[in-house]
């Protein structure tokens, strides 16, 4: 299953916070058209290369959906970055 | 680490038990352990791990800029996934790789690197666990 939110939380120096929910489908389905294009592209360079398109495009579909899960949270001083994918 | 270890550990330190006590309470521990574990799970099965976690903490000063902390949590479907879209890389591009890796001093050939040794190399990765302690700074990896 893809993932379905993805999370992002920045703090900076001052302390400010900012929280960012990301809904991965509907920002997918908004950037389709330039989608197609990339995949079309990619489809383009596979041929090139002598690449099985379907298994580039399969193997590429898995690692999207494996992130779920994936989580990086860095700090430092007072400073904070957290991605949070589910 | 378990509450029971660490007191067992913390006994040890204190000089109340003797080296050959903690080793034997250890033992007896794990049993315990292994016996309670397996009324849970099926005979012979260990808990899957679903995640490898990298923690690097560092209390005092993190690149001359405070204290910092990073924690990454990769799922290991992640690495499994990547290994299949490794495998797609082109033979030509899988040379040019092992001329650079042989210049560089790292004679690998990964065109012998087939999908199923990378599946059975992330198959074992739960058993794996990394510590570096170091004074300013504190690394661990592993899989939970």
């Amino acid at each position: 299953m893809m993932p379905q939110v993805v999370s992002v939380r920045v703090r900076n120096e001052r302390g400010r916070r900012v929280r960012l929910w990301i809904p991965v489908l509907p920002v997918l389905l908004l950037l389709s058209p330039v989608l197609l294009l990339v995949l079309a592209s990619a489809a383009i360079a596979c041929l090139l290369w002598r690449i099985n398109p379907i298994r580039a495009l399969y193997a590429s579909w898995r690692l999207l959906c494996a992130l779920r899960g994936t989580r990086i949270e860095i700090e430092q001083n007072r400073t904070a970055v957290l991605v949070n994918i589910r | 680490m378990s509450e029971q270890r660490r007191q067992i550990l913390q006994m040890l330190a204190d000089g109340k038990i003797t080296a050959d006590e903690a080793e034997r309470l250890i033992a007896a521990l794990e049993r315990d352990q292994s016996t309670s574990s397996s009324s849970d799970t099926e005979p012979g099965q260990k808990p899957r791990r679903r995640y490898l976690r990298v923690v690097v903490d560092s209390p005092e000063n993190f690149g001359g800029d405070g204290p910092g902390r990073v924690n990454v949590r990769v799922p290991l479907q992640l690495l499994r996934a990547g290994v299949r879209l490794a495998s797609l890389i082109p033979p030509q591009a899988l040379s040019q790789a092992n001329e650079e890796l042989t210049k560089s001093g790292v004679p690998i050939d990964l065109t012998q690197l087939k999908p199923q040794h990378i599946e059975e190399l992330i198959e074992h990765l739960d058993e794996m666990t990394v510590d570096v302690d170091q004074p300013d700074a504190k690394v661990q990896v592993f899989c939970e």
